[in-house]
């Protein structure tokens, strides 16, 4: 039995690292279970491909030597796309820096294949970067900052986030099995939404507790390596390691056929699909090359986002090391992909993609809920009090972040398609317009007006999502829009669905308070 | 009047929140980084840093630093959290600085 003065002091602990990190929280789990679809929506949202321009993949080694010769900054790392798709629009693709860029402006992506007479194209970023945005905004949980500044940000909240766990785990131990399954939704406003919560937080505790760690390490690993450089590791002896790489075997040898690679690579690793071929090059008189393969296993977990990687010779095709191939790592190097895979939900297929989806969004939940418990306290303390009251300003923000932030990312998907053609590639466009729904919507909340705006932003939220589907309608004139016939209708689906539930919601609200 | 047969009992509160949870940050954090040099001593001797090994003993830092902090308010006061903190230091540092 847990005494209960310590029980006390760890429900102080929870409530207020529960309020200092839940609205960054509740941005990032949204982004974060919408990013389960990064690769359906930065397909809906870019439009489609001319697929009489992909070169053959015969033809690559052609394509590279003319590449490299008007382009010599490709060379160092290309990469070549064995299916070309709306979001890696060509067969050839790399990214430069503009001239007298500073190192943090973000990269240009170029793509090249050849035209119809064998002549070289070049052209910049045609696919979306909706989809990365989106990324963007779960890891830098919300604040579209510069990445490096953004993420001790990001540390930070993610170790009040499993403060909030461990704490929260405590508080409920000695009342676990009498409150876990009471669902008391009629009783009163803070009885229902604690046991919502309690319910939201113990079942998906294991993936709160998995998101907590990857989480820190994610945002924190750049500083947790430095500590251990300049101590345990200090004028360490122990023999480097890396990828394996390759010395050209004459100046301006060929690469290894990449037809021929991917005949080997199907025998020698029937269940492993390539999809990105990788081709990196050193500095110095004889640069060292080499050849990552990303591709994917659908029986195994793999170690990044979204890919394995094998490392080849560029010029033999041979394999050199599986260290990130799905399914042929040691142990310990398994174990370590696992806290990547856990984390992407890169495991499983899509089973696992739609369980991640409503873990993520359940989890947006538990925090809104948090929120709403800590708001009730409050309020009930400051029952009397006159003048300023933190729990009428917390609640107004609150519903304005919440609500505003799913109202700026469905404005942005919807953008994509929406947006005058010269702006669909303007990173600075996209995240404007995110800022604009975002901060109108706090700033609405924050009105000092009787009613909340719960109601009123709920509309807003159904607005902007409906705008997904609509847009997509826009493509029955070709000249306006696109669609995929694909799989992508599922974002069209899956925003209709979102707008319903939330003009339900809204149309609820308002005739509630009225 | 108590004696030593019925000492008043011991309540935990967080009058002293912050030093407690600033020694759990800082004397927390460097505890972290030693005991991962422990687990490499014991468990792999010397790795490079980015090696598979390295890449593990990064990763444990997040569990164990969470750990800390999650237990820093069951230290009775600030003082004896920095005190114990820094002790725990002190006993293990020697044996992990690469001298």
């Amino acid at each position: 039995m847990i005494r209960n003065d310590i029980v006390r002091v760890y429900r102080e602990v929870h409530s207020w690292v529960g309020i200092l990190s839940g609205l960054f929280l509740f941005i990032a789990f949204y982004a974060g279970a919408l990013s389960m679809f990064e690769e359906e929506i930065q397909r809906w949202a870019s439009p489609p491909l001319q697929l009489e321009y992909i070169t053959p993949i015969e033809q690559s080694q052609d394509l590279i030597d003319a590449v490299i010769q008007k382009h010599p900054g490709a060379a160092k790392n290309f990469n070549i796309i064995l299916n070309p798709s709306p979001e890696y629009p060509a067969r050839m693709h790399w990214q430069e820096r503009d001239p007298g860029a500073d190192d943090h402006a973000p990269a240009v992506n170029y793509f090249a294949d050849f035209g119809p007479n064998k002549e070289l194209i070049v052209s910049k970023e045609k696919a979306s970067i909706v989809g990365q945005l989106i990324d963007t905004i779960h890891q830098q949980v919300g604040i579209l900052i510069d990445h490096e500044l953004a993420m001790p940000i990001t540390g930070f909240v993610s170790a009040l986030y499993a403060l909030a766990l461990a704490s929260g785990l405590i508080i409920l131990l000695p009342t676990l099995l009498k409150d876990l399954f009471a669902l008391r939704l009629a009783g009163k406003f803070k009885r229902k939404w604690l046991d919502i919560h309690n319910l939201l937080g113990v079942f998906s505790f294991p993936f709160h507790l998995v998101m907590a760690l990857t989480a820190v390490v994610f945002a924190l690993h750049d500083y947790f390596y430095g500590s251990q450089m300049v101590t345990i590791h200090k004028d360490s002896t122990a023999p480097r390691t890396g990828p394996p790489a390759v010395a050209a075997p004459s100046a301006g040898s060929s690469y290894y056929p990449i037809d021929q690679l991917l005949k080997d690579l199907a025998v020698s690793a029937p269940e492993f699909k390539p999809e990105i071929l990788n081709y990196r090059q050193g500095r110095g008189e004889k640069p060292k090359h080499m050849l990552f393969v990303a591709g994917k296993d659908a029986r195994h977990h793999a170690s990044r986002p979204r890919h394995g990687l094998v490392n080849l010779n560029a010029f033999t095709g041979e394999i050199l090391a599986t260290d990130y191939m799905p399914g042929r790592q040691e142990a310990l190097q398994a174990t370590v992909s696992s806290f990547f895979a856990l984390h992407f939900g890169n495991y499983g297929g899509s089973i696992t993609q739609w369980i991640y989806f409503i873990l993520g969004l359940a989890g947006a939940m538990l925090f809104y809920s948090g929120n709403l418990l800590w708001i009730e306290a409050k309020r009930k303390q400051n029952r009397n009090k006159q003048g300023f009251r933190s729990d009428k300003l917390l609640y107004r923000l609150s519903i304005g972040v919440s609500l505003g932030c799913i109202a700026g990312i469905s404005s942005i998907i919807a953008a994509a398609k929406l947006f005058p053609t010269h702006w669909q590639s303007l990173t600075s466009a996209y995240t404007s317009l995110y800022y604009l729904v975002f901060f109108a919507c706090i700033a609405i909340a924050l009105l000092p007006f009787k009613r909340d705006a719960s109601g009123i932003l709920l509309i807003v939220c159904a607005f902007t999502s409906s705008l997904i589907p609509l847009s997509s309608l826009l493509a029955l004139n070709e000249n306006l829009a696109w669609n995929h016939a694909d799989s992508t209708v599922l974002v069209d689906l899956l925003a209709l669905s979102f707008a319903l539930s939330f003009a339900y919601l809204g149309f609820k609200r308002r005739n509630m308070a009225t | 009047m108590s004696t030593a047969s019925s000492p008043k009992r011991f309540r935990y509160t967080n009058k002293q929140w912050l030093a407690k949870l600033s020694a759990a940050i800082i004397l927390g954090f460097l505890l972290t980084v030693a005991v991962t040099g422990l687990l490499m001593d014991v468990v792999f001797g010397p790795v490079f840093i980015f090696s598979v090994q390295g890449q593990f003993l990064m990763w444990s830092i997040a569990p164990i630093w969470v750990l800390i902090l999650s237990s820093c308010f069951m230290f009775r006061s600030g003082l004896r959290a920095w005190c114990y903190l820094a002790a725990a230091n002190l006993a293990i540092w020697p044996f992990v600085w690469p001298w």
